[in-house]
């Protein structure tokens, strides 16, 4: 093994000093900050495998699974700076710079307390984050629509939720935590409940899988929540529209975990936070849509459903969430001003329902005024 | 609203984590008992398990054990208890190498995500 190692570390070294040829070198600023990311990332990466090549110890057989569990992760890592970084900077477009500009923007009115991320349209999974090289992924179109733009609140957050080490974004992380700690508390004790009063195995199975979701079904909802908060109502539109596209059954529960909560709870919470920070003309409007939405489709919530998100828990949920915000002084959507462009992002939805049939050629016009205000 | 957000947020607070577990391995099994990064490993437990931590990422640590197995604190608490015990060594590295394999896979669970590397 250590044979292999010495010859495939060597390899990889070589592959981490290459990949830097790769950047383009006429890029605009608005990527300088993805530039060094990945060069020092890189830099890293070898001086990780020099430890692993030159440090005695790691060359002993006993310590071989954890010189191979190193190797993996460097291995892993050079290939996400390669495949996602590199890749990105190799492919820019001039299209890109306009949404850097809108995100850039974004981040200034909500006074987001990180480096905006870089944003690129080269997404094949919808909007996708990467927080370790503070780069944001969206699909191609996005640069010429304005509906889902909102989504990038949510993605900023999640930024938030891997940040490490500074003061000003620790607090956020803290109620996020005493978030997920009350909800696997209650499920723990749910699940002890329900072995008590000899319930069916199957709901057991529910209790245990709910269990080990709700680390990462937190981390959404406290991303969505961020978003309700600083974007508003345009943000709830926005999920909404991706539901109605691509969404399954949104009280779907299934007994082994999942990354993302069922939709249906994640829209009751929105509308929760829009009645929390006074919205609740938005949050009428919505529920109704969504009511309807939901007789057309024919959903209905299961026993289980309701039994795994209880009232009292989701208002917690929204209360800490809301804590979270206001511990990293976050500028809400309720003293945004009208020049602003999530007030540009809340007109666009305004206007999609004021009109559907004008909404495109509104849509070309703003877009147009934001290159002439941005670029 | 991909996965991809969830799952690259946990590996970055899992990285430190893990590469400092791993160290600490190596200093159990080369018997370095006055190496640094044992001491940073029983001082990590210390906090973790007493809930002394003011770190938000050693919370988000423990949070991320407990949910994939609400026994795993009880794993820690093994290895905390033995941890300078010579008697014992080797239980406290197959312990602490369950541990480690647990966030390599959580790692892995991630870097799957991105799509390139199948599980």
């Amino acid at each position: 093994m250590n044979l292999y190692l010495t010859g495939a570390l060597e390899i990889l070294t070589e592959k981490a000093r290459m990949l830097n040829a790769f950047i383009p070198r006429q890029l605009p600023r608005d990527v300088d900050l993805l530039v060094d990311t990945c060069k020092r990332l890189s830099s890293e990466r070898i001086g990780q495998i020099r430890l692993l090549t030159n440090n005695p110890q790691m060359l002993l057989p006993e310590n071989e699974p954890e010189r191979l569990r190193e190797y993996k992760r460097i291995s892993k890592e050079i290939e996400v700076i390669e495949k996602v970084g590199i890749t990105t900077l190799n492919r820019w477009q001039d299209e890109d710079t306009l949404l850097n500009r809108i995100a850039h923007q974004l981040s200034i009115e909500i006074k987001y307390p990180l480096t905006t991320p870089i944003v690129a349209s080269l997404s094949k999974d919808f909007y996708c984050t990467y927080p370790g090289l503070n780069l944001l992924l969206v699909p191609l179109y996005e640069s010429k629509s304005l509906l889902y733009l909102p989504l990038l609140g949510h993605e900023f957050a999640h930024h938030l939720l891997a940040c490490r080490n500074d003061p000003l974004v620790e607090p956020f992380l803290i109620h996020f935590c005493d978030i997920v700690e009350n909800a696997m508390d209650y499920v723990s004790d749910g699940l002890a409940k329900s072995k008590q009063r000899h319930e069916p195995l199957l709901l057991q199975l529910y209790f245990e899988s709910w269990h080990r979701s709700w680390f990462k079904w937190a981390s959404e909802i406290i991303c969505d929540l961020f978003a309700v908060f600083t974007l508003g109502v345009s943000f709830v539109w926005s999920s909404l529209h991706y539901c109605l596209q691509y969404g399954e059954d949104p009280y779907i529960l299934i007994s082994t975990p999942t990354s993302h909560p069922p939709f249906g709870i994640r829209i009751e919470i929105m509308i929760r936070g829009l009645r929390l920070i006074g919205l609740n003309q938005d949050a009428d409007q919505i529920e109704s849509f969504w009511n309807k939405y939901i007789g057309v489709s024919n959903y209905s919530p299961s026993a289980e459903y309701y039994r795994c998100f209880p009232g009292k828990l989701i208002d917690d949920i929204v209360n800490k969430s809301r804590d979270a915000v206001d511990s990293i002084n976050c500028d809400l959507i309720v003293n945004c001003s009208e020049d602003d462009i999530r007030a540009t992002f809340n007109e666009s939805w305004k206007i999609f329902w004021g009109n559907s049939n004008t909404y495109l050629s509104w849509e070309n016009k703003q877009m147009e005024s934001l290159k002439q205000k941005f670029l | 609203m991909s996965d991809i957000g969830t799952y690259k947020t946990l590996c970055e607070q899992i990285k430190p984590y893990a590469e400092l577990i791993d160290k600490a391995l190596v200093a159990m099994k080369t018997n370095q008992k006055d190496s640094p990064t044992l001491e940073e490993f029983e001082q990590l437990l210390e906090r973790i398990l007493t809930d002394k931590t003011h770190n938000a990422s050693e919370r988000v640590l423990k949070l991320i054990l407990k949910s994939k197995n609400i026994n795993n604190l009880n794993l820690l608490s093994d290895i905390k208890a033995h941890f300078r015990d010579t008697d014992n060594i080797e239980t406290v590295v197959t312990k602490t190498e369950q541990i480690a394999k647990m966030l390599e896979e959580e790692q892995n669970e991630a870097f799957a995500k991105i799509g390139s590397w199948s599980r």
